[in-house]
């Protein structure tokens, strides 16, 4: 299974890296804004999207969506992981498509749970 | 109507009140009335003034030299500070995978003792936990990046609000700038004390979410 993690603080992308590898997931590419998710998604066949929300210039609620109005990416799981946590947040992405949600700071656990939920 | 135009007519104001208090002044000269006439014009005076030292102050702002001597000063220091603990958190975790690392080949070597897998376990629970903790770096950077917003905003403020007064009554000032163009600004708040926890956007992923508060198992549902 090929992840595709996507976030601005390389920091964090390291982090993620770092839990995937430890619940055995080693094939992971990386992206630091939502633009180059985009190309990497295009250009390579990604299983997962695990991103966070608050980047810029494309936000990932924007990633989402641009994933979702494609055709060929349409069903393409995607994970929002996000400090940002108010109701209203949750249920955008919801709305937008996101097929699940994970609050930082979260655990190893939560987000092998969360993978295993959503890729089944 | 511009801050300038508001000011131009509150000095006009000002001054017509002025001279009204003048007129009854020499119109009225019972000694009950001339002494609140004469705290009267003492107080309009008083309001003429601030108006004019106000309008004074704001209108010798320097832009430049305050921005750069106080509030970008500001700004830069929290840049250097979340550079910094980037830099820290990046060689914590280093560390840590270099233990991750070196646990990991203990685990092959020969003659292993159960007690000795145990603490290789320990080992390497303890240095996830790290990687999880350095996890600050990004909530506390989010954290300060919106300071370090607002003090952008206030600092465009007051440099907008120094162009206003400069103005002269009857001219546009022009518009406040805009703080985030993306189109979900509006939900981008960063990290919240006062936000849901994962059990709680669980069960409202389920759809079972009341208005308030919900939990990550709460998430969890809505998800499934």
């Amino acid at each position: 299974m090929k992840i595709l993690v996507v976030d601005d603080y390389p920091t964090m992308r390291r982090i993620l890296r770092n839990l995937l590898s430890q619940i055995g997931i080693s094939d992971v590419e990386e992206a630091g804004s939502g633009a180059e998710a985009l190309a990497k998604i295009q250009s390579t066949t990604v299983d997962l999207v695990i991103s966070d929300w608050n980047m810029e210039p494309v936000t990932g609620l924007e990633l989402l969506k641009k994933i979702r109005a494609n055709g060929a990416t349409a069903n393409l799981p995607f994970i929002m992981v996000t400090a940002e946590s108010k109701t209203e947040n949750v249920i955008e992405a919801k709305k937008a498509g996101v097929n699940n949600y994970i609050v930082k700071p979260f655990t190893a656990d939560t987000l092998k749970s969360k993978i295993a939920a959503v890729m089944g | 109507m511009s801050a300038a135009d508001l000011a131009s007519r509150l000095e006009k104001i000002t001054e017509q009140l002025q001279k009204e208090v003048g007129r009854l002044a020499a119109l009225e000269p019972v000694s009950t009335a001339e002494k609140q006439l004469g705290v009267l014009r003492d107080e309009l005076d008083g309001i003429g003034r601030l108006i004019s030292e106000t309008r004074n102050e704001i209108a010798g702002l320097q832009p430049s030299g305050f921005a750069h001597s106080h509030l970008v000063s500001a700004s830069d220091e929290l840049d250097a500070v979340v550079g910094a603990t980037e830099r820290a958190a990046v060689e914590i975790m280093v560390a840590a995978e270099r233990s991750q690392e070196a646990a990991q080949r203990m685990r092959s070597l020969p003659g292993m003792t159960p007690q000795a897998l145990r603490d290789l376990d320990v080992i390497e629970t303890a240095s996830l936990d790290i990687f999880m903790a350095c996890s600050f770096q990004d909530l506390t950077g989010q954290r300060i990046r919106k300071v370090v917003g607002a003090l952008t905003y206030i600092e465009k403020r007051v440099m907008a609000l120094t162009v206003l007064w400069q103005v002269a009554p009857g001219q546009e000032a022009g518009t406040a700038p805009r703080m985030d163009v993306r189109a979900d600004a509006h939900l981008l708040n960063g990290p919240s004390d006062a936000g849901l926890m994962q059990t709680d956007i669980d069960m409202l992923l389920h759809g079972n979410a009341g208005a308030g508060a919900v939990g990550q198992d709460d998430v969890d549902a809505l998800f499934s």
